[in-house]
């Protein structure tokens, strides 16, 4: 049990960084960004392709991140200069990177049992909670900038970002670039985990990010101390646990996807229900216990 | 000061039909005053501003600013000297930012945006000094979000956000027309405040002809894309509008 519960938190912690990513696109921006199904593969046959080739891990590392960013620039280009919708955008680019990734080194599954990774002298669980860290940091110091600002605002109001002077397409890009960087740097690490890069890695990986960044928003909802990089990396966590449990109840693996797609389908009705479920308590509260039969008078409140 | 020239625009409605709104407009508007633009739905009014603030591109004509022909020039170009605040409330502020984020970002229009923190405490004296003068209360919400506000708090906010870098014109895009007559009528007071202390040239849409009248120093009535009436606000009626009002509204069912 002991076990379960630790390869799922380091597993949480490496998708952590994925789920940090997507948080970017899908809660600051406001945009929904399918190119993560092919840039996480991308991360993990950039590595296997630097690390075969000889090259240091964490120079490898660092260019599956470099790779991520020019694969959320495809999409960027896409959506922002051939105006594609951004939904269609990430499947075109995600298209194009399955192709890619197949090149990249000849075949659909790249063994790196041989090879020196970042996990290799170093505790998994260690070095996994020091890059999710690290990663945060960095996103929470950069949110509090002036760029990082404007990158709130274009997802929440592009009128405001052209009133001051800006172009909000270039906060788009860059917060799609940055989204795939991390995309690919965590699928990097998962490849460098569990010692191969596979072709099927990306696959409904949009569901265990939507998951993890969902999860990490039901807890403690109203909250506004827990930061949107916190809540990620707690529900990546969560996430993996959970799926660890399901597992360990006698649950095939191949079974995970649709718990995913079960667990993304009841946080958000949750999420959706839970808010209308307040306005009735507070009507009730108001109305007092008497009226709460009352359509009529529930509705004037 | 603004001066329009031989301004066209017309919209495609359909492959056939052609809507044209401005056929050789004309328009001089003096620096440091206001002006107030009325007319029935559809004469034109939101689209001038459209095509003063870059949102909309002319067809044709010129649109010159202090001197400088802004009509190539981008949206987001214009806004640098072009503040505009909206007749939607949450059109103009960032909702899910509080009060002193959105202040930050307003001071920083036109300027360069680095890695640099927004947020500084010098500046931060600064704005609560804006927000107080200002004396709706807003001071003591800097750090809640925007959208807990009420309209009337957020337009507010909008106003100061726009004037904040004393730009060279602003338009108000009926801008007090969501609220409620208390906050509509405070809003207007704190407008007019605002723009006499900065002296800010001026053009507000608007569709109450009284509050228009009060407001401004110039009154402009728009009937399909044509000036019917450009009078000193001082000289002419409430009861005269009105009068041209319905003539021009029967002329245009009759024919």
């Amino acid at each position: 049990m002991i076990n379960l519960l630790e390869t799922s938190i380091e597993q949480g912690l490496i998708f952590a960084v994925l789920a940090m990513g997507v948080m970017l696109t899908y809660k600051i921006l406001d945009i929904a960004d399918l190119t993560v199904e092919g840039s996480f593969s991308l991360g993990a046959f950039v590595f296997a392709k630097f690390a075969v080739s000889g090259f240091n891990p964490y120079i490898a590392t660092l260019l599956s991140f470099v790779f991520g960013v020019l694969a959320g620039g495809i999409t960027s280009f896409l959506y922002i200069k051939l105006k594609i919708k951004p939904l269609l955008s990430g499947i075109l680019t995600m298209t194009i990177l399955y192709s890619i990734n197949l090149r990249l080194n000849g075949k659909a599954n790249v063994a790196l049992f041989n090879q020196q990774t970042l996990f290799s002298n170093t505790s998994a669980i260690f070095l996994a909670l020091l890059i999710a860290l690290f990663i945060k940091i960095l996103l929470d110091i950069f949110l509090k900038t002036e760029i990082g600002y404007l990158l709130i605002a274009t997802g929440d109001n592009e009128t405001l970002v052209k009133s001051i002077g800006k172009n909000s397409d270039s906060f788009k890009a860059l917060g799609l670039m940055l989204s795939n960087g991390l995309v690919a740097l965590s699928g990097s690490l998962m490849a460098q985990y569990q010692g191969f890069a596979d072709i099927t890695m990306g696959n409904s990986i949009i569901v265990t990010a939507l998951a993890s960044v969902i999860i990490g928003d039901s807890i403690r909802k109203n909250s506004s101390l827990i930061k949107l990089t916190t809540r990620s990396i707690l529900g990546a966590c969560v996430y993996k646990i959970i799926g660890g449990v399901a597992i360990e109840l006698g649950l095939n693996p191949t079974d995970l996807r649709a718990i995913s797609a079960i667990i993304v389908i009841l946080f958000i009705s949750y999420n959706n229900f839970a808010s209308q479920t307040n306005i009735k308590k507070l009507k009730t509260k108001i109305g007092g216990t008497k009226y709460v039969g009352n359509k009529k008078v529930a509705k004037e409140l | 000061m603004l001066e329009i020239k031989k301004l066209q625009k017309s919209f495609n409605l359909d492959r056939d039909n052609i809507l044209v709104v401005f056929d050789e407009f004309n328009l001089k508007i003096k620096a440091n005053t206001t002006t107030a633009i009325i007319g029935p739905n559809g004469c034109g009014k939101t689209t001038l501003l459209n095509l003063i603030s870059g949102n909309e591109k002319a067809d044709n004509g010129n649109i010159i600013l202090n001197g400088i022909d802004i009509t190539n020039e981008a949206e987001e170009k214009r806004a640098t000297r072009i503040s505009r605040v909206h007749q939607d409330p949450s059109k103009s502020v960032s909702l899910n930012l509080t009060v002193l984020e959105n202040l930050a970002l307003a001071d920083k229009k036109g300027e360069n945006f680095t890695l640099n923190k927004l947020i500084r405490k010098q500046k931060k004296d600064r704005y609560i000094e804006i927000l107080k003068s200002f004396n709706i209360g807003l001071e003591n919400k800097i750090n809640e979000k925007v959208k807990f506000l009420s309209g009337g708090q957020r337009q507010s906010l909008s106003l100061i956000m726009a004037c904040m870098k004393n730009p060279k014109l602003l338009l108000l895009d009926e801008h007090t027309a969501a609220l409620d007559p208390k906050a509509s009528a405070l809003v207007l007071e704190k407008t007019r405040d605002l723009i006499q202390k900065n002296k800010i040239t001026t053009l507000m849409v608007s569709h109450n002809i009284r509050d228009a009248l009060r407001y401004s120093d110039r009154i402009i009535m728009l009937d399909s894309g044509r000036i019917i009436i450009d009078r000193p606000s001082l000289n002419i009626k409430e009861s005269e509008i009105f009068d041209i009002y319905k003539e021009n509204l029967k002329e245009r069912f009759v024919s």
